[in-house]
């Protein structure tokens, strides 16, 4: 244990995701041996985080205005949403340059050991959004874990009464891997989601 | 079939031994010494490499020497003629790891199916006399021992009941207020109700499978170890068909339901299971948990026309018992026709327990498999069958004594 004003930074930092009590304690040295100025500006930055970013109301995205860059864009497909868990989700998707439509994130999936239910979700929010004709397809894109499928699963029944297409990502081999060296789970589901080589 | 057999044991910080090394040869190796020494430690240690769990306690923490963070177990297995050395490492705050023949470290999971072992224990007396969960526990590890990617199998399954549980737990007091289970937990309990059909119909099908292959060499190693005069037979009990009641009581239903079920196929056991959540709804919704699937399915031992529960004497719990692990040595062994993998067979303090006729009688049988470890705390115990190389197991090391 430190004295004061030490000890207390270690148990703020100790409070933040996938930092233990060593890591915290070597951040906290950082911190101290660290220049005033740079300190400054990382306080500056964490107050401003918290002030000036918001969900976009639309899709739920962090977003510094009322609604995110994505939802603003015009160039942007209007005829299909992407259903994702969190925000880091959408820029996993963004990365891949290839998909043109929106998003919807969820914030989150069905895990009714850590109390979350459909009803914590952003799913109210999605159905609003299909209030508007111009979308024909829901992509969902929800992890391939339990608790990622089961929201698949839900949003997928939920969904067919309304009669617009909804798809479900692909699991299977991992681009550059090798076939030798895949999981059964994997390889069985990469069977499963074959496709016609013949083009 | 090529020879498997376990040649060198190490242990860091497991159990009461900081470091210990045991050379091991092919055939029958009797550790000797008195209670409390280690000798149980030894062979608790090969078998978690096998099974990565333990037959003394369920948690991994008391496998590490007290007061420390990682044990180490290190083997290294002959295989037809080539070393595989195994590395496995038990962390007390992170998960479990192993190495394979030096490489990277993998999960520890992977290492499941490399050495095969059946172990005989005291404990084993409670497959017979103890609660249900016993024997689905024996038929599980049974299973990811022959096939070992059923391991995902059951821990997928365990991971939806777990979920499927804290709904309904929290559902339990909707479903008694006066509103009622709203539409949307509902909706939520089918999304639940079809991911464990999928989860419990692979794992039920796969138990099945398991069960129609012990059969016949369960009633052949029950004739082995008694006079005949009784056969022992395996039936398994599904909550799906309703053969047990809610509380685990056997209803009525006839004897070889288990057969048909067998033949089903994971898609209809799904379907069926999807059914079958559907009409135990509202009874899993007053209790608040999952009451069909194969959490709690039963496998019923028939000695003759009583339940072995409750009917058998000691004696006939004894023969039972073994029969079980025999029998899973037979599967094991016809299975390693193809595989070339035999399993080690471990006797760990059985022999003190039986009577002179169970003793010569397990003894021949076992006598004539590829390795097999012995613990006992005095040598008069050791049928005569079994005498092989004798290691004398004493506080915090061992001593050879040869022949």
């Amino acid at each position: 244990m430190y004295e004061g004003a030490v000890q207390e930074l270690i148990d703020e930092l100790g409070r933040l995701p996938g930092i233990g009590p060593k890591s915290a304690q070597r951040l906290a040295f950082h911190i101290l041996e660290a220049d005033p100025e740079d300190i400054k500006r990382l306080v500056t930055a964490l107050v401003t985080v918290k002030e000036r970013v918001k969900f976009c109301s639309i899709c739920g995205n962090v977003s510094e205005q009322d609604t995110c860059i994505i939802c603003r864009d015009p160039r942007r497909d209007p005829t299909v949403i992407c259903v994702v868990e969190e925000s880091k989700d959408v820029q996993a998707v963004e990365r891949t340059r290839s998909f043109k439509g929106r998003y919807h994130v969820l914030g989150g999936a069905i895990n009714p050991i850590a109390g979350v239910g459909p009803e914590q979700l952003r799913i109210r929010e999605l159905l609003t959004r299909l209030n508007d004709s111009a979308i024909e397809e829901i992509i969902i894109a929800t992890d391939p874990n339990l608790e990622g499928e089961a929201t698949a699963t839900y949003l997928a029944r939920m969904l067919k009464t309304i009669g617009i297409t909804v798809t479900r990502l692909a699991s299977g081999l991992p681009v550059g891997g090798d076939l030798e060296y895949a999981d059964e789970v994997t390889l069985g589901r990469a069977f499963e989601g074959r496709r016609n080589a013949i083009a | 079939m090529s020879r498997v057999y376990l040649a060198h044991l190490s242990l860091t910080d497991f159990r009461t031994y900081t470091q210990v090394e045991l050379p091991l040869e092919p055939g029958v190796t009797v550790l000797i010494g008195p209670n409390g020494q280690g000798k149980t430690n030894l062979v608790e240690a090969v078998a978690f490499l096998s099974t990565l769990s333990s037959h003394r306690v369920s948690a991994d923490g008391p496998l590490l020497r007290f007061g420390t963070e990682r044990a180490l177990i290190r083997a290294r297995l002959v295989h037809g003629g080539q070393n595989t050395s195994l590395e496995l490492e038990i962390n007390a705050s992170r998960a479990n790891r192993a190495r394979i023949n030096r490489a990277n470290p993998v999960r520890a999971r992977d290492i499941l199916g490399i050495c095969r072992t059946v172990l005989f224990a005291p404990e084993d007396l409670a497959l017979v006399k103890g609660d249900p969960g016993n024997r689905r526990r024996f038929l599980d590890e049974l299973l990811v021992t022959l096939i070992p990617r059923s391991a995902a199998i059951r821990s997928d399954y365990e991971r939806v009941l777990k979920q499927r549980n804290a709904l309904l737990k929290s559902a339990k007091s909707q479903h008694y207020s006066r509103a009622g289970v709203s539409e949307g937990q509902q909706a939520t309990l089918d999304v639940w109700d079809q991911h464990m059909a999928v989860a419990g119909a692979q794992l039920l099908a796969a138990r099945l499978e398991l069960l129609e292959r012990l059969k016949p060499h369960l009633a052949m190693a029950y004739r082995q170890l008694t006079d005949g005069s009784k056969e022992l037979k395996a039936n398994y009990r599904s909550t799906l068909e309703g053969q047990l009641s809610d509380d685990g009581e056997t209803d009525l239903g006839s004897p070889d339901a288990d057969v048909q079920l067998a033949g089903l196929g994971v898609p209809e056991l799904t379907r069926r299971y999807v059914q079958a959540f559907a009409d135990s709804r509202r009874r899993e919704l007053e209790r608040g948990l999952s009451l069909v699937g194969p959490h709690r399915d039963e496998v019923e031992l028939m000695l003759g026309s009583a339940p072995a529960r409750g009917y058998a004497s000691h004696g006939e719990t004894w023969s039972a018992a073994l029969a079980l692990r025999l029998a899973s040595y037979y599967v094991l062994l016809e299975d390693a026709q193809m595989e070339g993998n035999a399993p080690i067979l471990i006797l760990d303090d059985v022999f003190a327990e039986l009577d002179t006729d169970r003793r010569t009688k397990l003894a021949s049988i076992v006598s004539g498999a590829e390795q097999v470890l012995v613990t006992a705390a005095v040598a008069a115990d050791i049928p005569r069958e079994l005498r092989g190389v004798q290691i004398r197991v004493l506080p915090g090391g061992i001593v050879s004594d040869g022949e």
